[in-house]
């Protein structure tokens, strides 16, 4: 068995326009309502927030979060890094491609899993100690379900 | 429908959800261990130990070698698959978000 993890990837169609997209994926007002972060800002360079414990995230503690730097803030690319402190950083991108007038794909990919075969074990593990398994999964089967 | 592997993923997921339980994975990631060796790192009683270990090999997490008269344990490396599915369940759902907002705000705004 690998130790491993291979990339993570998904397609998605949304069925608005590209720019619309564009909007609601990047800018400060929206990004916090689907991505469910803390501290963001549209700007390269800036570091935002994961922050899994809900109480923590009412209370702004990004204790047990994980990091994210903006890295590609340019249309149609929307891409961050995702890492815990002291751990290597993986790479999270949105690419956006009009399927027609009102149609956009999002091509996603999260990889970089390939720097730690073994360091990887502890950054997952510190994640899951955060909480993503009391807060992130309900909300998952919820949106799931929806 | 509940399947084998949800309930082995729900296993996981409690399994984890303890201090302890984390603690002895953190353990074994340094290598195979008997259970007397780490009931004395814990200082807790050797049944209490094992009963974590129970929870653990239930979960899958780890797997338990006879080595002479007594059993050593050893992190199970396909946890990792585990990981790689949840994290594509995590983002599938900020994706899903992220749609339902988009399609959403494009409604309102032309009514």
């Amino acid at each position: 068995m690998s130790e491993k993890l291979d990339p993570i990837a998904h397609v998605i169609d949304v069925d608005v326009p590209l720019d619309h997209l564009w909007h609601v994926m990047t800018d400060a007002a929206t990004v916090p309502q689907w991505l469910g972060c803390m501290n963001y800002e549209a700007r390269l360079g800036h570091t935002f927030h994961m922050q899994p414990d809900g109480a923590r995230r009412a209370d702004g503690d990004i204790a047990g979060a994980t990091h994210c730097d903006v890295t590609a803030l340019a249309k149609p690319l929307f891409a961050f890094s995702w890492y815990m402190p002291g751990t290597p950083k993986t790479n999270v991108s949105f690419r956006l491609s009009a399927q027609g007038p009102r149609k956009t794909r999002v091509v996603f990919l999260h990889d970089g899993w390939d720097q730690f075969p073994a360091e990887m074990v502890r950054g997952i593990r510190d994640m899951l100690q955060g909480g993503w398994t009391s807060a992130v999964l309900p909300n998952l089967a919820k949106t799931a379900s929806r | 429908m509940v399947t084998e592997s949800t309930r082995k993923d729900d296993a996981v997921f409690a399994a984890l959800a303890d201090g302890s339980r984390r603690r002895i994975l953190a353990l074994l990631r340094r290598g195979p261990a008997p259970v007397h060796a780490l009931s004395q790192q814990f200082r807790v009683s050797r049944p209490a130990i094992s009963r974590h270990l129970r929870v653990l090999r239930e979960a899958g997490l780890v797997r338990a070698q006879r080595q002479g008269t007594e059993n050593v344990y050893v992190l199970e490396a396909e946890r990792l698959r585990l990981v790689e599915g949840w994290l594509k369940q995590f983002w599938s759902g900020k994706l899903g978000d992220l749609k339902a907002l988009a399609e959403g705000s494009w409604r309102e705004r032309k009514t």
